[in-house]
């Protein structure tokens, strides 16, 4: 992991030196992470690939303002998110929120496979709020700390842990009782 | 759950937020109170579930290289290049010198010349 940051901090320096090769790479390594975490996001493929497109060439352009290489991953984030909101903004996809309902938190029932319950959890963040949602993301998927997310979201940690914590509490609402079956 | 459960943060110790102390706090408190440790537990399925996602595969790569926007001209490259600009800067100022010393000749050569082709100048 310290390797791996180490190497990102070098390719992020001859990036800046005009070196596309080393840019390429740092693409490479970063273009799954934030692909899915768009589509996650925006919840349609080709957005989210467009949407990874301009995030990267965004970053490229903005290289040169980024004051601490070790930040790259948030500051990377920062771009991505910024990129979708304005996306949902303009396509007012803001969903309904997940209202719990016991009786249908079993969808199913009984055993699943891991194709399907794979599906579930997609359907479950589906029916967060984009911010709720994102957070989820940001946290469980992509392993921020708390302030990394603050720092990528643009609001004060107290709002990070309570969207996360409202989220957590109602995908357990409809996912523990899936486990619980397995 | 009384009012130690209020005071615990399960929530920050299963996501790894919490600190060593506030996790042996919470894990002492979670053996003695069964509301807390099923709500742990729950909280842990809920992670496990989660991790059942399967990622989505990039539908092709993002590729910078073979795109000539993203090619920085040859005026980017000399200016981002300490050495190159130091050398590029050194030759002009030689060519310079060189010109200067030279050019008294080149002035002689060229009124000679001019001699040559038109005798009648001299009239």
């Amino acid at each position: 992991m310290i390797f791996r940051e180490v190497e990102d901090r070098d390719l992020i320096t001859r990036a800046r030196k005009g070196n596309v090769e080393s840019y390429n790479l740092l693409v490479s390594r970063w273009e799954k992470r934030v692909f899915n975490y768009l589509y996650r996001l925006v919840g349609n493929r080709e957005d989210a690939f467009d949407l990874s497109q301009d995030v990267f060439l965004k970053a490229y352009q903005a290289l040169g303002k980024l004051e601490d290489p070790a930040k790259f991953t948030g500051w990377l984030f920062r771009i991505a998110h910024n990129e979708a909101y304005s996306l949902l903004r303009k396509t007012r996809l803001d969903n309904a929120e997940l209202t719990y309902d016991p009786s249908t938190a079993n969808l199913g029932g009984g055993r699943m496979y891991p194709m399907e319950l794979s599906l579930t959890v997609e359907s479950a963040l589906a029916k967060l709020t984009p911010e709720q949602r994102e957070a989820v993301l940001l946290k469980v998927f992509q392993g921020f700390k708390f302030e990394e997310m603050a720092e990528v979201l643009g609001i004060p940690l107290s709002t990070v842990k309570s969207r996360l914590y409202t989220a957590l509490d109602l995908l357990k609402g409809v996912l523990a009782p899936l486990s619980e079956a397995k | 759950m009384d009012m130690d459960c209020a005071s615990i943060d399960l929530k920050a110790v299963s996501l790894g937020e919490a600190s060593a102390v506030e996790k042996r706090v919470a894990e002492t408190h979670v053996k003695s109170c069964g509301a807390c440790r099923e709500e742990l537990s729950r909280l842990e399925l809920t992670f496990a579930s989660l991790g059942a996602l399967r990622d989505e595969e990039i539908p092709k790569r993002i590729a910078f290289v073979s795109d000539q926007v993203f090619e920085p001209t040859w005026w980017q490259r000399l200016w981002n290049s300490g050495p190159q600009l130091g050398f590029a800067s050194a030759g002009l100022l030689a060519g310079a010198l060189v010109f200067h010393a030279a050019y008294p000749r080149f002035n002689l050569l060229f009124q000679h010349r001019c001699r040559k082709r038109s005798p009648n100048s001299r009239v």
